[in-house]
């Protein structure tokens, strides 16, 4: 397997655990999906994949995936990594996957648009995301030129898209942030709300209306019309950085107020984890944020790529399928703490 | 959008009608709305834009019984999707629905956006349809236009609006630098 998307820190990284870009196209003259018929959406999905599979760069380095053709567990395996919607996931007609070796770009075909295109990249690196999808983007609008074909856009309204509150840029941009002391504090609500003044979403870990798992935090920008991308990219940066900052300002104040409360806390939860031999998912998500907060603070001698790709790898379907069977909950607990006690080091 | 009256706040109130064939529509701010909405001659208001889509089931009784053209019976030439269709699902068919039913999601682009337009980027090959409105022509086109709406405000003794059409006039024209009335 090539080295994974996750296996690299970026900015911020100990806080910031990934960032996303996602951009919404359709093209002119086929209908969106939910209203077109089979040949419509395998002729979207073949004119949108082309440019990537024809170029002997980008061919090599994705590969296309039939979301029908693909067992439930793998299916559910997309889900949990955060490749896929899920409802993407319940294979609808021509539903295309094209997803890079290091499953860093999965692009979406006929999902609740003709594309939907993300981009992933560890810590807070909005940028750098924006330019590889605007990359990708041109490719793909140059590919269905070449066929014919085109982006439906109207210049008022951006890029045209199936709901409405997409349109626009057609981008959203999100940053998954690890905040245990603000969300310890009760501070998340006010802020989620200040935040929402400014056209910023927070949300919990699985997106949208999901209460949150383990601290983690999605943090985006609601409207994609009217301004460019480079200030929506810019405010989502600034709220992230904030809530960032009071994160670390909190840390520091808990540190200096109660460290030994901050303390065991975090090594009960190193201690769990290196010696557990059954653990829910659940579990190991509330405990990995405590031993994360404990790498974040120098408590902890650990890689935090390791924690981020253990994240996913931890998931019930991710592990049927690292394991080779299904596996009843009873025993996926004990390969998940089996599978944490070899990739965390003790304290 | 903007309130038709005041020019100043948000307008949450749609007003519509059909007298002999003549359709008339009024956006009105709450404000506006309940000191005014009578004195337009208006029916009753329909129901406050409270609620994005949620609000769209009312405007298919308006599109019924209010207006000649009967949009509600319009479907989309590219994918079928009626005027129901889309206040059912709160989504577009197609890229062509934008067009179709620019009037019935008009109000709902208004809340969502205000007048905002798309400033983003743009497809590789994509061509404006028309010049941009600040070249000479164009705005010479519009002030045109302006002047015949203003001249039908004045003939019908609508003294507000043709004021408010004056006022658009003089900031086009010192926008190209000309004289001002």
């Amino acid at each position: 397997m090539s080295a994974q998307w996750f296996e690299h820190s970026g900015d911020h990284a100990d806080i910031a655990l990934s960032t996303r870009v996602r951009l919404a196209r359709n093209i002119e003259g086929i209908p969106f999906p939910g209203r077109q018929n089979k040949e419509q959406a395998v002729k979207a999905a073949d004119l949108l994949s082309a440019p990537i599979l024809e170029n002997k760069v980008t061919a090599s380095r994705f590969t296309r995936k039939e979301m029908a053709s693909l067992s439930d567990t793998e299916r559910a395996s997309l889900v949990e990594r955060h490749l896929v919607s899920p409802y993407f996931a319940t294979p609808a007609p021509g539903g295309v996957l094209l997803l890079s070796s290091d499953n860093g770009i999965a692009i979406m075909l006929n999902e609740e648009d003709h594309m939907r295109l993300q981009v992933l990249g560890t810590g807070l690196c909005p940028e750098a995301c924006m330019e590889t999808a605007v990359r990708l983007d041109n490719m793909i609008d140059e590919g269905l030129t070449s066929h014919g074909a085109k982006y439906a856009f109207s210049e008022k309204l951006g890029y045209l898209t199936r709901c409405p509150t997409n349109l626009g840029t057609g981008l959203r941009v999100s940053v998954m942030l690890h905040l245990p002391l603000l969300a310890a504090g009760g501070q998340m609500t006010a802020l989620a709300n200040s935040a929402g003044k400014l056209g910023i979403a927070v949300r919990g870990i699985y997106g949208e209306g999901t209460k949150e798992h383990g601290n983690l935090f999605q943090i985006s920008n609601q409207s994609s019309l009217g301004t460019t991308e480079q200030e929506q990219i810019a405010k989502v940066r600034e709220v992230v950085s904030g809530l960032i900052e009071r994160e670390r300002q909190a840390r520091k104040m808990a540190l200096e107020t109660a460290p030994n409360a901050l303390e065991d806390k975090v090594f009960r939860a190193a201690g769990l984890l290196t010696s557990a031999r059954k653990m829910s998912a659940s579990e190991a998500l509330a405990l990995l944020s405590d031993y994360r907060l404990g790498v974040s603070l120098g408590l902890i001698q650990a890689d935090i790529a390791v924690l981020n790709s253990l994240q996913s790898q931890m998931m019930p379907a991710t592990l049927s399928l690292a394991v080779g069977r299904t596996l009843p909950a009873a025993e996926r607990d004990i390969f998940r703490a089996e599978l944490i006690r070899r990739v965390l080091p003790k304290p | 959008m903007l309130c038709e009256h005041c020019g100043k706040n948000p307008a949450t109130h749609f007003y519509s009608q059909n007298i002999n064939g003549q359709e008339q529509s009024l956006y009105l701010c709450s404000e506006c709305a309940s000191k005014h909405g009578s004195l337009f001659g208006f029916l009753d208001p329909l129901s406050p834009l409270s609620s994005l889509f949620a609000s769209f089931p009312e405007f298919t009784p308006l599109i019924d019984s209010h207006t000649a053209s009967a949009p509600a019976e319009t479907v989309c030439p590219e994918c079928g999707a009626t005027a129901a269709d889309i206040a059912k699902t709160g989504q577009v068919g197609c890229a062509r629905c934008y067009q179709i039913f620019s009037n019935l999601l008009a109000p709902y682009l208004a809340k969502l956006y205000g007048k905002a337009v798309h400033t983003g980027r743009k497809p590789l090959s994509y061509k404006p349809s028309q010049p941009p409105v600040n070249s000479h022509n164009s705005v010479n086109e519009e002030i045109n236009r302006l002047l015949r709406l203003q001249a039908e405000a004045i003939r019908q003794e609508r003294f507000e609006d043709a004021a408010r059409i004056r006022d658009e006039i003089n900031r086009l024209r010192q926008d190209k630098g000309g004289n001002t009335l």
